[in-house]
């Protein structure tokens, strides 16, 4: 835990800390988070104890709520309902999160009860929880231009990747959502990601 | 023409492999024998993987059939694709054409189109040709039941079906008429009308079973 805001900010990261960048974005992340004034806790999804979702259901209609699988994702849970800003940390694969993160975000079954809702003109189902709004943080293979914008394939992966993060957020029914990029130049990261976490940050305050 | 059908399930008699199923059977109706390679468990060796790289230097087409979890591929496909992308080089430069079939509870076409969009990234990046993606929505009452078995929860995939095979068999990207038919809603009435439906008979069963349905498991004490 860094800090002892009174504000929480949950990162659950899959950035890999000894690929290239992967160490620094989680640091720049965690550096701007706690500049902002959060408690920051970080979830290492690469380590963390999490089987796939079977799709069993049971948190449905046998134990609504509860997730029939006891391993760490109880604990993330409790994490994700009790922060105040949840971030998803993630090399960008074919423009989503890679398979570490997603094999969390696919458990997230749980925060939803089995009663649809029309949200934004779709079906969906209700939220179980007033989630924090959502921070995603992609790193993007070719890394991001002097301008901050990802270069080449990276910048469609990039957009993939943001529409996914407002995907998410409309799933879950936070109502708020931003993403950065990083990968390349530092100091473009650092800044992208403060922008973002400024974002996210107007909607805790 | 060498078919290779990825199944993106591991789920237990899953929607997936009820639809993965039933292609497979029309395509060898269309002259064009398949065959399945079930995404391996989270937990696999990497023999599992081996298995089917060798089969992906030996398809001439290659057909990712996947539900959407949260919009997205589900992590055990995901996961398979990553390490196919990472073991790219094995395939000495094959590039077969490669088709992606979506599907999910949801009816809304956007809610699959983050993953279709991840399918067609996959084939550019591995160097495959896209033919394009088809999603089907309203799937979760098929219940992993055979599709003619499954009455009016499977129309929508049954009507569709056959145009995506006969693109699929005939190495020719999916049509605009197979695209569109296949992003028609799959419900006979209005969204609105089905939800209240389903949640009445939803709240009718956690009355029976006394279950409290919003409960806050994980809430903080």
């Amino acid at each position: 835990m860094i800090g002892s805001a009174d504000k929480k900010a949950l990162v659950l990261s899959a950035l890999d800390v000894d690929a290239q960048h992967g160490a620094s974005t989680r640091a720049i992340l965690e550096e701007t988070l706690a500049g902002r004034g959060y408690a920051v806790e970080t979830v290492d999804c690469r380590s963390v104890d999490v089987i796939p979702c079977t799709g069993c259901g049971s948190c449905g209609l046998r134990t609504p709520g509860a997730c029939a699988v006891t391993d760490d994702m109880q604990g993330i849970f409790r994490k994700m309902v009790a922060s105040d800003v949840l971030v998803l940390a993630t090399p960008v694969r074919f423009g989503s999160y890679c398979a570490e993160l997603k094999k969390v975000v696919d458990r997230f079954q749980p925060l939803m009860v089995p009663i649809y809702v029309l949200r934004d003109g779709e079906m969906h189902f209700q939220g179980r929880y007033d989630l924090p709004p959502l921070l995603g943080v992609g790193l993007v293979r070719d890394g991001l231009g002097p301008d901050g914008a990802a270069g080449g394939a990276a910048a469609e992966e990039a957009d993939a990747f943001r529409f996914l993060i407002g995907r998410l957020a409309v799933n879950t029914g936070t109502r708020h959502a931003a993403a950065a990029f990083a990968g390349g130049d530092e100091r473009v990261a650092r800044a992208e990601i403060q922008q973002a976490v400024d974002a996210v940050a107007r909607r805790t305050s | 023409m060498t078919v290779l059908v990825i199944e993106g399930s591991r789920r237990p008699k899953s929607n997936t492999g009820a639809i993965v199923r039933d292609l497979v059977s029309r395509l060898a109706a269309a002259d064009r024998a398949a065959e399945v390679w079930r995404v391996p468990r989270w937990s696999a060796g990497v023999e599992a993987t081996d298995e089917g790289m060798e089969k992906l230097r030996d398809a001439d087409i290659v057909v990712l059939v996947a539900p959407s979890y949260l919009d997205e591929l589900p992590a055990v496909t995901q996961r398979l694709l990553e390490d196919v992308w990472e073991r790219r080089a094995e395939l000495r430069g094959h590039a077969p054409l490669f088709y992606g079939i979506a599907h999910s509870g949801f009816p809304e076409p956007i809610q699959r189109r983050a993953e279709l969009r991840s399918m067609r990234f996959v084939a550019e990046q591995m160097g495959w040709t896209w033919m394009g993606g088809v999603g089907f929505g309203g799937t979760s009452p098929i219940d992993g039941r055979p599709l003619d078995e499954a009455g009016m929860f499977s129309k929508q995939l049954r009507n569709v079906l056959p145009l995506v095979a006969a693109d699929i068999a005939a190495g020719q990207p999916f049509s605009p008429e197979t695209v569109r038919r296949s992003e028609k809603s799959p419900f006979p009435m209005p969204v609105r009308m089905i939800i209240t439906l389903v949640n009445s008979r939803t709240r009718k069963t956690a009355r029976d079973k006394q279950l409290e349905l919003d409960a806050k498991v994980y809430a903080p004490d």
